[in-house]
């Protein structure tokens, strides 16, 4: 018999002992309601989530730094150019004013102004660094003949410079031709000069006209060699330019927080989102403000003096005859009041609003000359800033002993989600476009402290902005 | 995972997340705790919320000797009793003629028999002990699965050590009859 008793002992605490079942979020809203948790403010500063999140906006705007100058290489490019012909080494056994040597590489500035108005691959193809197939490259052309195409080129661009630049000193410019002249009458001083001309990538006919023997052009030959590769590198980069833009959305979103109480419930956020786009990736990363509506739950007990059944009283009476021998009955109903005790659920429209953080990827899959497409996704930390809770509208005035509880789950601080959206974006002006975001957005936990069961709650919104383009 | 020192020292500097870190360790636990005591889930998260707001106001009491969930558990436990106390103004301990044995075995049923418990999962066994008179119910949980001794029980309930083992006796009882029938059941149904 005690073996059988011991049995039953062993048999439910084998079995119960570890017994796990998670409790409802309101027994923690209410622990927090009436131990009175310390309320430090919705938002702390140096936590953890919120470091993390200060990191990621750091490292979104290092990288949107770095990659900021590339938008600009190509007026780096051209100036390049221009520094790279005035460096030349002026010629050992020539003593020239100093306008002339100044005015040769403003030849060179309207090829670079050029260039620089008119950016793109096209342009690179028009650069005389062509393979020397056509005829009329000035490579293929005898020595005398470039020497004095290029001669008369050159001597009217500086008459109409020095003209515009103010200073007309005329014997200089001679004395400065007449060298010319004389160098590329000198055939080991052209070979030299051929060579160069290859190695410059900009082709640049102001290589010809460079004053100087054969040994000045061989020692300038690296220092060619060197701006070559620099300026090819940075063409690469030219051709694709970073783009950089920022701009004002807003998000209008309907979120489904699987409650049971509403199905869905609005939000709004306005956001400052800055991105750069380089090639077909898009980094884009921001501020938002979201307000989020959700449910307040209160429970309301009172008590009422009020009517809770009926009694039927009879009375009689002879109708003033001594007599009795007869009787009129009345029947009364009566009401029977006693105090009742009413515990009613009432439902009230809270406002949380949240600091929001985005660092969104993409990837842009089509660009139009005004319509481009594109998909982003990442990560969005969320914190909670503030909670507008309103009461519940309990009107009844006959009520008495009225307590409410407030038992509404209480918010986390912070909150990790996941966003994704695939974006339409319209140019409306080369500065100017407008965008159009379907976003998902979809929580990583539940909203409500001390509940980590249930489903995580998602959004479904549509982003709408206005972008400026750098 | 925070140490429970670790988190016993945030919640004594009154940090918020510290609570909230307790509770969602311990929380699970000691539902299971207060199911056993309670007849429903609704009296369990009702103990619960009793016994964690007792947890988080006395925890400068703890000594940190035994374990922490020892002394929450003991806390849940005397939660327990205390609401059954206070809910039942004329005692939770009825006397042996004022239970009727709801199967009908009587005292003399199938006491040698083996207990054929193999199919029975913890939820079963969960909704029988819920089943149980308030007295039988908390005895039985103190003494078979808290491991108490009958004086303690005694002391904590503030009954007599005869009284204890009688409500324990009657609880055991109660169960096999309740495991007996259920087995018949399912073999009938077969």
């Amino acid at each position: 018999m005690k073996n059988e008793r011991d049995k039953i002992d062993d048999l439910f605490r084998q079995k119960l002992e570890g017994y796990q079942i998670r409790p409802s979020v309101k027994v923690w809203n209410n622990i927090v309601n009436r131990f009175s948790l310390p309320h430090a403010g919705p938002f702390h500063l140096l936590n953890m989530q919120n470091i993390i999140g200060a990191l990621l906006l750091a490292g979104a705007g290092v990288t949107t730094y770095l990659l900021w100058p590339a938008s600009k290489v190509h007026e780096t490019v051209a100036v390049n150019s221009m520094e790279m012909n005035l460096t030349y080494p002026a010629p050992p056994q020539q003593d020239l004013h100093p306008q002339a040597v100044y005015q040769a590489p403003a030849i060179n500035q309207e090829n670079s102004s050029a260039q620089h108005e008119h950016p793109g691959p096209s342009n690179q193809n028009s650069q005389p660094d062509d393979p020397p197939d056509n005829p009329e490259s000035p490579l293929l052309a005898t020595p005398s003949q470039t020497a004095s195409e290029d001669l008369m080129k050159s001597s009217s661009s500086e008459a109409k410079l020095t003209e515009d630049q103010g200073f007309s000193d005329q014997p200089v410019i001679n004395e400065f031709k007449s060298i010319e002249k004389e160098q590329f009458n000198n055939a080991a001083v052209w070979d030299d000069a051929q060579n160069l001309k290859k190695l410059s990538p900009l082709g640049s006919p102001f290589v010809s006209y460079q004053p100087g023997n054969a040994s000045g052009l061989r020692m300038m030959d690296d220092r060619h060699r060197m701006q070559d590769e620099r300026i090819r590198s940075r063409k690469a980069d030219y051709r694709v330019p970073a783009q950089f833009s920022a701009g004002i959305h807003f998000l209008p979103e309907w979120t489904n927080y699987h409650t049971g109480a509403a199905a869905f419930q609005s939000s709004y956020t306005q956001e400052l989102l800055a991105s750069v786009q380089l090639r077909n990736i898009i980094l884009r990363t921001g501020l938002g403000i979201n307000r989020s509506q959700d449910d307040g739950n209160y429970q309301v007990n009172y008590s009422k003096y009020e009517m809770t059944g009926y009694y039927i009283g009879t009375s009689f009476e002879n109708g003033g005859n001594p007599v009795y021998d007869s009787l009129n009955y009345s029947v009364d109903e009566h009401g029977v009041y006693d105090t009742v005790y009413y515990n009613e659920m009432y439902r009230t429209d809270n406002t949380y609003t949240y600091l929001q953080i985005p660092l969104h990827i993409g990837y842009s899959f089509l660009n139009d000359r005004r319509f481009s497409f594109s998909v982003t996704a990442g990560p969005c930390l969320s914190l909670l800033m503030n909670e507008k809770k309103s009461d519940p509208a309990f009107m009844d005035f006959a009520a008495q002993n009225v307590t409410m509880q407030d038992q509404t789950p209480v918010r986390r601080h912070s909150e990790w989600q996941f966003q994704v959206g695939i974006s339409t974006r319209y140019l409306i002006t080369n500065r100017l476009s407008i965008a159009l975001e379907p976003t998902y957005r979809q929580y990583f936990r539940t909203v409500y402290e001390g509940s980590d069961s249930g489903w995580p709650p998602y959004s479904l919104g549509i982003r709408a902005g206005i972008s400026f383009h750098f | 995972m925070i140490p429970d020192p670790k988190l016993i020292e945030g919640c004594l500097q009154g940090k918020r997340k510290a609570y909230a870190l307790l509770y969602k360790r311990y929380a699970a636990n000691m539902l299971g705790v207060c199911m056993r005591y309670g007849r429903n889930l609704a009296e369990a998260e009702d103990v619960l919320q009793e016994g964690f707001i007792k947890v988080f106001t006395n925890l400068d009491k703890f000594r940190q000797e035994g374990s922490l969930e020892g002394w929450i558990r003991r806390i849940m436990v005397n939660t327990a009793v205390d609401h059954y106390h206070k809910q039942t103004k004329e005692g939770l301990f009825v006397s042996l003629e004022e239970i009727k044995d709801p199967h009908g075995t009587g005292e003399h049923g199938e006491e040698d028999e083996d207990l054929p418990a193999a199919d029975l999962t913890a939820d079963d066994l969960m909704e029988m002990i819920q089943r149980l008179p308030d007295g039988y119910r908390i005895v039985f949980n103190m003494y078979a699965i808290e491991g108490y001794s009958h004086q303690v029980i005694a002391e904590t309930l503030n009954i007599s050590v005869n009284t204890s083992k009688t409500q324990l006796f009657k609880a055991r009882r109660m169960l096999r009859n309740v495991i007996l029938h259920r087995s018949l059941d399912h073999a009938n149904k077969r």
